[in-house]
């Protein structure tokens, strides 16, 4: 399940901030399109990070395990999802 | 459907107890103005849109509304963690605590538990995206009022990021009711 070079930041904190920059970023563009369906350059600007994030997701879950259970088969002795810290949590 | 991402939308990491602001936050949790108002509100009005965009709209922000609700429960546990007794006391969070301990309760700031009564889902989408423009206003005035009472920056942060979503809520309803209109100035009835 480890993976050195899979992650460009090996702290998890960051890879995380890094994760929901991008995630917020697909979601308020998402609604922006939802008003504006023919604006092809946002389309393609949308496209472009939903790549990115795809790319980041993965590694993240490979080193650090579950954001999204449905995308994550990185379980083997235990179930991951259920390990702490949950995202109400102050410890990372 | 839902799938759940184990982040927030934002990140939250107050380092201090606070259980006055928390009483005070609890309002965007289940208040008159608030972000399980707002979810309910967007997710049941989303079955009588007419069009694709307005679907879409309402389904994406409405959930965005649910990533909300779980920023002001986390805010919320956290200015109460650590708190002393004395500290619930001064702070006036003594009467939330009989009730509910450190619980997250949907109530607004006086106690007052959340009802359906908040919101409306009228069936009619012109009638409804006017509804929404008003809420979403009233949800940023509300941040401005909680952020006046705030003085930790980890506190006045996401709120800040919250007023600031309303605001872009408030232009993409109006997008919405504009084509809205424009749809049925097209649409002749004899």
């Amino acid at each position: 399940m480890e993976n050195d070079n899979s992650c460009a930041c090996a702290n998890k904190a960051e890879a995380l901030r890094e994760i929901m920059a991008l995630n917020f970023a697909l979601t308020d563009l998402i609604q922006y399109l939802d008003t504006h369906p023919n604006d092809t350059e946002t389309i393609k600007l949308y496209n472009n990070l939903v790549s990115r994030y795809r790319t980041m997701l993965e590694n993240y879950q490979n080193i650090f395990g579950p954001l999204i259970a449905q995308t994550y088969d990185g379980s083997t002795d235990s179930w991951d999802w259920v390990d702490n810290p949950w995202p109400w949590n102050k410890e990372v | 459907m839902w799938q759940y991402q184990k982040n927030l939308e934002y990140p939250i990491r107050i380092k201090n107890p606070d259980p006055r602001m928390a009483k005070l936050i609890i309002t965007q949790y289940g208040g008159g103005d608030g972000e399980l108002g707002a979810a309910l509100r967007y997710l049941s009005q989303r079955f009588t849109m007419p069009t694709g965009e307005t679907k879409g709209l309402l389904t994406d922000v409405g959930t965005e509304e649910l990533a909300h609700l779980e920023m002001i429960g986390t805010m919320c546990t956290q200015l109460l963690d650590g708190a002393t007794c004395k500290q619930l006391r001064e702070s006036g969070y003594d009467t939330n605590y009989v009730e509910h301990g450190i619980g997250v309760y949907p109530a607004n700031a006086a106690g007052v538990p959340f009802t359906a009564s908040y919101i409306q889902s009228k069936g009619d989408p012109v009638t409804d995206l006017t509804e929404n423009l008003a809420a979403e206003q009233k949800a940023k005035q509300t941040y401005e009022y909680l952020i006046d009472m705030a003085d930790d920056p980890d506190v006045i942060a996401p709120l800040k990021f919250l007023r600031a979503r309303e605001i872009i809520h408030f232009q993409r309803f109006g997008e919405a009711l504009q084509k809205v209109q424009e749809l049925n100035g097209r649409k002749k009835y004899y």
